[in-house]
């Protein structure tokens, strides 16, 4: 890589850690640290959140998928402007004006101590084996296309972000997401516009090429439980795991108890509304875009040049006999493309049919050679040989001028830093207040306590360290861990919904929680085709169902049950 | 196991502000417009490309 990328990408580095630093006046007390003094502004919290969000998963995993799968994806956040106004009509309110560190403090207001303790508990499970993964899917694709090594990879991503988020707390990691998010759009929309004056051909004729691809289809009307992404599991099961994430998950409920006010906390929570479905729809479009570039220059066989290696040095013969197939195909594919583009220029638009059933055609056989390598290269290396997430990246550092590559790499380190801070920031408030707090030392000066939070977020800091050096060598673990955090959202979502209703009671609550659990366990387990954004519609609805009726049949002994706070 | 903190009682906790305010329904409103405009171009893309 030019020097220019990586004096880029070490600026970058040195900025992030430098402002997160210098934010931690003011964080001398817990309630700084942990909260900002309640003082932060609505789009300063509103900017975090969205940078928390969006992960380097984002940058190189979705980009990727809209360059092999098109738009679709996009439904998945269609649930999600719908989820942040029932939110700050209702959670929000509640947790904000309580004065509370945590969401799960909440619970015991409300319900009791075991409830609050068992989410809480649930929450630091999923979220510091997720904060692991967080750290390893970009350090992964990092040191395969840089040449690091996996350790130097998780080391350049994980420190910095400890360093700044151990000394300033949430004000550092608010303020810093801020500078992040900024960066990370523009690298987005630099990257696009630097696409579309490499493309061979006129933006129109691009987007009718990726549309004769099926790279445009972006609503799915089917009702299909099988289909992760459909408009229904988009609308319905999107709003159940928004409604999730953002109103339970103390990495996104951190960032808004932080806000001036009740009303600058919803108000938040709806920046993430405005934005993330156009800013999606932007990431996928330039996975698109990325795909109709390699319809005109030679894309590689395999993106993930490990693999790459592996392949050729084991199976020299049926690599070369499937590079020239390839090779072949691309060339048929190219000038089915240039069919289309002039066919369209002789038909004002209207582009040949004909030419159009030609270009699918070499797609297809395009396709069908990538698939033989991509089986050939699992059998090789014995891993995943998906290679979705190299494609952006390998496009980025071998087609784009030099500087963008750099912008394009820290903007990767960005999201995934914003992402980790949150998470080590959560992490840490969670086991100082709701264990450490609650159940070890009740009383201490805030000294101790805040001491307490900076050891706490070195430590989920180290193991997320840990735990991305082990998963990035274990590719399937991050699907693993993934799936298992989902079996929580559903349920702990349930349990919040369980408090805003005046009847509840906590035996309700406790026994519901755990019947959610195993409700979207047997589902995931005893009909696995049923797409995970159903399983928190399925969670949730179990909880308020078991709690409501438990509440009902099993009266306490006080005969009262207590008002939501 | 030590002695848990105290906890406040459910409704000894600062009650919501009363209904959402002017900043949260402006902010509403510009987001149902842009929620809005983005599903017209992706539906418009889909439409006019998907050949």
């Amino acid at each position: 890589m030019h020097p220019l990328n990586w004096i880029i990408v070490a600026l970058y580095l040195v900025y992030a850690v430098g402002d997160g630093v210098r934010r931690a006046k003011g964080t001398r007390e817990l309630e700084g640290y942990l909260a900002a003094n309640r003082s932060l502004p609505w789009w300063a919290v509103g900017l975090s959140v969205m940078a928390t969000q969006l992960s380097a998963v984002t940058l190189i995993g979705t980009t990727g998928q809209g360059a092999t799968d098109g738009m679709r994806f996009v439904q998945f956040y269609f649930g999600l402007p719908l989820a942040m106004v029932i939110l700050g009509v209702t959670l929000v309110p509640f947790l904000h004006g309580s004065r509370i560190f945590t969401a799960y403090e909440f619970l015991e207001r409300r319900f009791d101590a075991k409830t609050r303790s068992l989410t809480s508990f649930l929450f630091l499970l999923s979220r510091g084996m997720s904060a692991g993964t967080i750290i390893a899917a970009p350090a992964v694709v990092l040191s395969a296309l840089l040449g690091w090594s996996l350790v130097g990879s998780v080391a350049v991503i994980g420190i910095p972000t400890v360093i700044y988020t151990m000394v300033g707390g949430v004000q550092a990691v608010t303020w810093v997401d801020v500078k992040q998010m900024a960066l990370i759009v523009f690298a987005l929309v630099a990257l696009v516009v630097a696409l579309l004056l490499q493309l061979p051909v006129r933006p129109d004729d691009a987007l009718a090429l990726a549309g004769a691809a099926g790279r445009l289809r972006t609503f799915d009307f089917s009702f299909d439980l099988s289909n992760d992404f459909t408009l229904w599991s988009g609308l319905i099961g999107g709003t159940f795991l928004m409604l999730s994430y953002f109103g339970t998950d103390q990495s996104q409920v951190q960032r808004y108890i932080a806000a001036r006010s009740v009303d600058q906390a919803r108000s938040s929570l709806l920046m993430s509304a405005y934005w993330k479905i156009p800013l999606q729809a932007l990431v996928l479009l330039f996975g698109v875009l990325v795909f109709v570039f390699y319809l005109f220059r030679t894309p590689p066989l395999l993106f993930n040049p490990a693999h790459q290696r592996a392949v050729e040095s084991a199976e020299p013969v049926a690599y070369r006999a499937l590079e020239a197939r390839y090779q072949q195909a691309l060339a048929e594919q190219r000038r089915a493309a240039e069919a289309v583009a002039a066919s369209r220029k002789a038909h004002h638009g209207d582009p040949d049919p004909a030419a159009v059933g030609a270009f699918r055609d070499g797609r297809a056989a395009v396709e069908a050679v990538r698939a033989e390598a991509l089986r050939l290269a699992r059998r090789v290396t014995g891993e995943s040989a998906g290679d979705v997430n190299y494609i952006i990246p390998a496009f980025v550092l071998h087609h784009l001028p030099v500087g963008l590559a750099g912008i394009f790499i820290a903007a990767v380190l960005a999201a995934a830093m914003s992402s980790i801070a949150a998470e080590l920031n959560s992490l840490a408030t969670v086991t100082v207040i709701d264990f450490y707090r609650r159940w070890v030392r009740p009383v201490a000066p805030d000294r101790h306590y805040l001491a307490v939070s900076r050891a706490a977020t070195g430590f989920w800091g180290l193991f997320a360290c840990g735990i991305a050096t082990f998963a990035g060598t274990l590719g399937s673990l991050i699907v693993v861990v993934n799936r298992f955090g989902s079996f929580f959202y559903g349920s702990i979502l349930g349990v919040f919904l369980l408090a805003m209703i005046p009847g509840a009671r906590a035996l309700g609550a406790f026994v519901g929680l755990i019947a959610g659990m195993a409700a979207v366990a047997a589902v995931n387990f005893g009909a696995p085709s049923v797409s995970f954004l159903w399983h928190n519609v399925i969670g949730a609805s179990t909880v308020v169902a078991v709690g409501l009726a438990l509440s009902i049949v099993i009266r306490p002994r006080s005969g009262r049950a207590r008002k939501p706070a | 196991m030590a002695r848990p903190e105290a906890i406040e009682p459910a409704t000894g906790a600062a009650p919501p502000e009363p209904g959402p305010g002017r900043l949260f329904r402006r902010t509403l409103l510009r987001v149902l417009v842009v929620q809005g405009i983005a599903l017209v171009l992706l539906w418009w893309l889909q439409a006019h490309y998907g050949t």
